[in-house]
This record gives structure tokens, sequence and C-alpha cells, in this order.
């Protein structure tokens, strides 16, 4: 056991070095400190960042597609990368289902017709990565696992990144079956086994159980990580697309440092009767 | 000879593993704890009652997990729990999918998964996505809160044992599903006892001078899930609920589905 300290601590210090001795120069790529078992140790409090508020209700920018503008005056923008005009590649027959869902966001007959989050359910992925503004969630590692602790909700995701196969086809979860793997600086995440029930915004982004999710969280430095998921599922979309944003440490003395608070969501709600009786 | 001898050591040293909490000797995490990472479950029936109980449908005979029971309610609320029992299908929390709170989602006939590192131990279960962060980092809790459904804990180490301090609950959360209840005094220590890889002995006083009239414990093994594939999966049980919640409404008109090909 003292032998792995010893290495960790050697990795760490040769990480060091270089960089200090780089400091004047262009900016270095950033070598990271090492976990127990090998991975770059990604492992603190982080924050959702740069997220436009518009996309906590809808995906696609406010009222390009169903002529309303959603989220009345909040700051309008897309985390979108691909396709580039910021249009979810739905099938025609895709389109149809998500703009009757759009159509009745304001006034649902049905539970069935209310976001998924706003009943409590699962977020799914990569929703829960950009499920309300400033988020928190604390990252963890394990020898084998990176656990991504998610305040919205109390949801943790362990990603196990020893190279295990995926739970069997019949195993249909909120959150997906999800594998990691680092290359380099850059944990990538594949996710499938999904069921159909979550959707990606509140007007009625919806995806199939052929759902699968490859997310790719690249460090940038230490206080920051670029993320991007790319979404496909062939019942439902054309094509894959693909959004972007990132995620920031949140520093001890930040305004945001503080633990994360137990989020008794289902327990409070009651949003959802209110919807249907109003 | 050699034979009689391996027969009268082997039990006489599995005897001191079980009893001596020092008797750890598995796996260690890099600042020297016992390593408790990995899937956990109780093998018990105390999440339908706590106490010793007969059989009835659906639900195994147990012998209860509380020490040296009864349960020492005050008389008024010794008779609370017995109308929660019978009322239980109405009253119990879960029916309605609330976090179980603790100790309950403890003995749940769920697993869970422990993620252990210098600071937090995170403990994520099956039932409901509930989570449980374990602060080891010395840090104090916040006072001034209302409840919380899995309250707030702050642990510690003592030897190889991790002694766990939770306070600060809502009275929301019941025991099991005998009706068996506490306020929001609830005060439990827990007391996590590796004895071997696959097994950590647990412990729990359960203080609440508003419903108890002394401390009284509950002690149970915990099980390490060894199938080389296991992972926590999902018991969402809101999804299986929600059909019988008072917001239920009828069906509107179908939404476009996808043509059949």
């Amino acid at each position: 056991m003292s032998a792995w300290v010893t290495i960790a601590f050697v990795i760490g210090l040769l990480g060091t070095l270089p960089a200090a001795a780089q400091d004047e120069q262009a900016k270095p790529a950033w070598v990271p400190a090492r976990t127990i078992d090998g991975q770059p140790d990604i492992q603190g409090y982080w924050s959702n960042s740069n997220i436009p508020s518009s996309v906590f209700i809808s995906l696609e920018p406010s009222g390009e597609r169903e002529g309303v503008v959603y989220g009345g005056s909040l700051p309008k923008g897309s985390i979108l990368v691909d396709p580039q005009d910021g249009r979810i590649p739905f099938q025609e027959w895709a389109a149809a289902k998500k703009q009757w869902l759009s159509d009745t966001y304001t006034d649902p007959q049905d539970r069935a017709h209310i976001d998924p989050n706003t009943r409590c359910l699962p977020a799914g992925v990569p929703r829960i990565n950009y499920v309300t503004p400033y988020n928190e969630y604390r990252i963890l590692q394990k020898p084998g696992y990176v656990v991504i602790m998610a305040e919205w909700n109390h949801i943790a995701r362990v990603i196990p990144v020893d190279g295990r196969p995926h739970v069997d086809s019949n195993v249909r979860l909120w959150m997906g079956d999800p594998r990691g793997r680092w290359e380099e600086n850059t944990l990538i995440v594949e996710t499938t086994n999904f069921n159909d029930k979550t959707w990606f915004d509140i007007v009625g982004t919806f995806h199939s159980e052929a759902l699968r999710v490859v997310e790719r969280y690249t460090i940038v430095d230490a206080d920051s990580i670029t993320y991007e998921a790319t979404i496909e599922d062939p019942n439902v979309y054309s094509r894959a697309w693909t959004l972007s944003f990132g995620f920031t440490r949140i520093l001890p003395n930040s305004p945001e440092a503080g633990e994360l608070y137990e989020y008794a969501c289902h327990e409070g709600n009651r949003a959802t009767e209110f919807i249907l009786r109003r | 000879m050699a034979m009689i001898t391996v027969v009268l050591v082997v039990p006489v040293s599995a005897m001191t593993f079980a009893q001596s909490p020092g008797g750890y000797d598995g796996p260690r995490t890099a600042d020297g704890r016992p390593d408790l990472n990995g899937v956990w479950q109780a093998l018990t029936t105390a999440s339908w009652d706590i106490e010793s109980h007969s059989a009835q449908r659906g639900v195994p005979a147990g012998q209860g997990i509380v020490e040296s029971g009864p349960i020492p309610y005050h008389p008024a609320m010794l008779a609370r729990k017995r109308e929660n029992g019978v009322k239980r299908l109405e009253r119990d929390p879960l029916h309605r999918c609330y976090m179980p709170g603790v100790p309950r989602i403890m003995y749940m006939p769920f697993p869970f998964e422990i993620t252990q590192t210098a600071e937090l131990i995170l403990m994520n279960f099956e039932y409901g996505h509930a989570a449980r962060l374990i602060y080891t980092d010395d840090s104090k809790r916040q006072d001034g809160f209302p409840g919380f459904w899995m309250g707030d804990s702050r642990a510690h180490w003592e030897g190889d044992t991790l002694v766990v301090d939770v306070k600060q609950f809502t009275d929301q959360t019941w025991l099991d599903q005998a009706g068996n209840f506490h306020s929001e005094a609830l005060h439990l220590i827990e007391r996590y006892t590796p004895v071997s890889t696959a097994h950590i002995q647990y412990e729990a006083t359960v203080d609440d001078p508003a419903v108890f009239t002394r401390p009284w414990k509950m002690s149970f093994p915990l099980y390490r899930r060894v199938e080389a594939n296991v992972q926590v999966l999902e018991y969402e049980c809101l999804e299986f609920v929600e059909p019988f919640l008072p917001w239920h409404a009828s069906p509107a008109p179908g939404v476009p589905g996808r043509p059949a090909r």
C-alpha cells in the first residue's frame, strides 16, 4: 500500500515540475494529479456554468420551432453545437410528437405529458448535467470508478472505468448504464440501457430506448472541465446531435461553496397536482 | 494429531475474528482505513418489522434486530405505534415513495453502494435513488435547518469502526412497515465495524426522548454483494405509485406516434 502512495506522490511531483518550468511560456497542457489507481484526479465540488437560462426550458432556442417564447425574459441562447442551426434533427413523425408535447406544455391534461423532472423523476442523461442553473455536483473517485453526485434530486452516477461490459439489454434504467474510460485528460462515458421516459427539456424533447449518449469530460485545468454530450437515437433522430458547456470548480472561498443539501423533490412536490388541477 | 490441531484452531480463530473489533485484516484504503468500497445489503426481515414477528401473508417470520427488547416506548407512543401498524396501508410514508430515512434504509431489501474517500463516505441506495452523505472531514453540522429526510451524518473512525452521528431528522419517516416510528428529536449513533472483507457488523443506538423512555440498540450484519457483475440498479418507487397519487388525471387524447414499419 505504501508503494502505491509513493508512486502517486512521484507522479504528482513529475506532474507539477514541468508545469512550473513552463510558467512563462505558452499555456501547457494541464497535467492533473492522479488518484491512487492512476486516474486523473477530478474530485471536488463542481458547478455547471455558461448555460443560457432559456436552455433549462427548451434545448432549441426559444420560439424558433414552435412560435412560442418560453421562459419569458430569460436570457436566450443555446448549448447545441451540432447541428449548428440549433435544431434537433427529429425524424418527421418525432417532430410532430415533439410539437404536440410543446403545444400542451402550458396546459397538460395528463401527468404523462408533464416533464418528468417536474414530477421529480430522475433527470436522465445528459440532462442531469444541466438540470438547473448553477447546480452543484460533487465528484468522488475510488479505484475503478468515477462517482458524480448531483445535488438535484440526490442522484449519484456511479461510472465504472474498469472496462466491464454493460448490463443485459433487458435492464432499462432512468439514468442508463454508464461505462467510462480515460483517454489522457478526457473521461469518455458511454451510457446505454435507457428507458424511454426521460425528456431533455421541459417542452417534450424526447427519445426512445435506443438512446445512446457519449459524454466527454475534458479537463482544461485544475478548475475547469469542458463537457460535451453526443446523443444518438435512430428511432427518433435523423442523425446524432451534440451539446456542450462547461463545469467550473467551486472553490472554498466562493459564494457558492458549501456541502450538497438534501434535495427532497417528490416529498415536497405540489407542482404536478397544481398543474393538473388548473 | 496434525489434523486435530487444525480442527481445533480454526473455530477458535474464527471466533476471535467475529468478536474482536480489532480483528479486521482485510484491504485498507490509502489513508489506512478498512476499505468499505463496494455494494452491500442487509439480509433481515427488519424492513417489515424490526421486532421479532410471526409470518404473515407476504411477510417472512423474523427474529428482529432490536437488542434486549421490547422497544421502550412511552405508553401513549406505544398506542400510536400499534395504530400505525393497523393503518399502515394509509400511513406508511413508503407507500407514497418518500425517502425511507435512517436507519430504515439500512435494512431494506435492496443493495446500496459505498464510495469511500478520506473526507466523505457516500452511500447511494437502489431504493428510490436515496443517498446518504457521511462526512468524515471533522466538519460540524449546521444548525437552524428544518429536518432532513435522511438526517445529517457526521462521522469519525474509532480504530476500525466507523462511528456516525445522525441528527436533524424530520418526524415523517418510520422505522419499518409495522409502524415503529420516531420524532424530530431522533438521534442515532451508528457503528459500522468491518469483521471481514465481506461482512460489516452494524449497530445503532436509537435515542429519542419524545418517543422512547431510554436509548435502545439495534444490530445486524451487512453483507458484501460479491457477484463479479454486481451494481446498484434502480427501484424508482415513484414511477410505480404515480398512478395512485391524488393528482392523477384521466388520459388526454394520444400523442402522435411513430409509424409502424
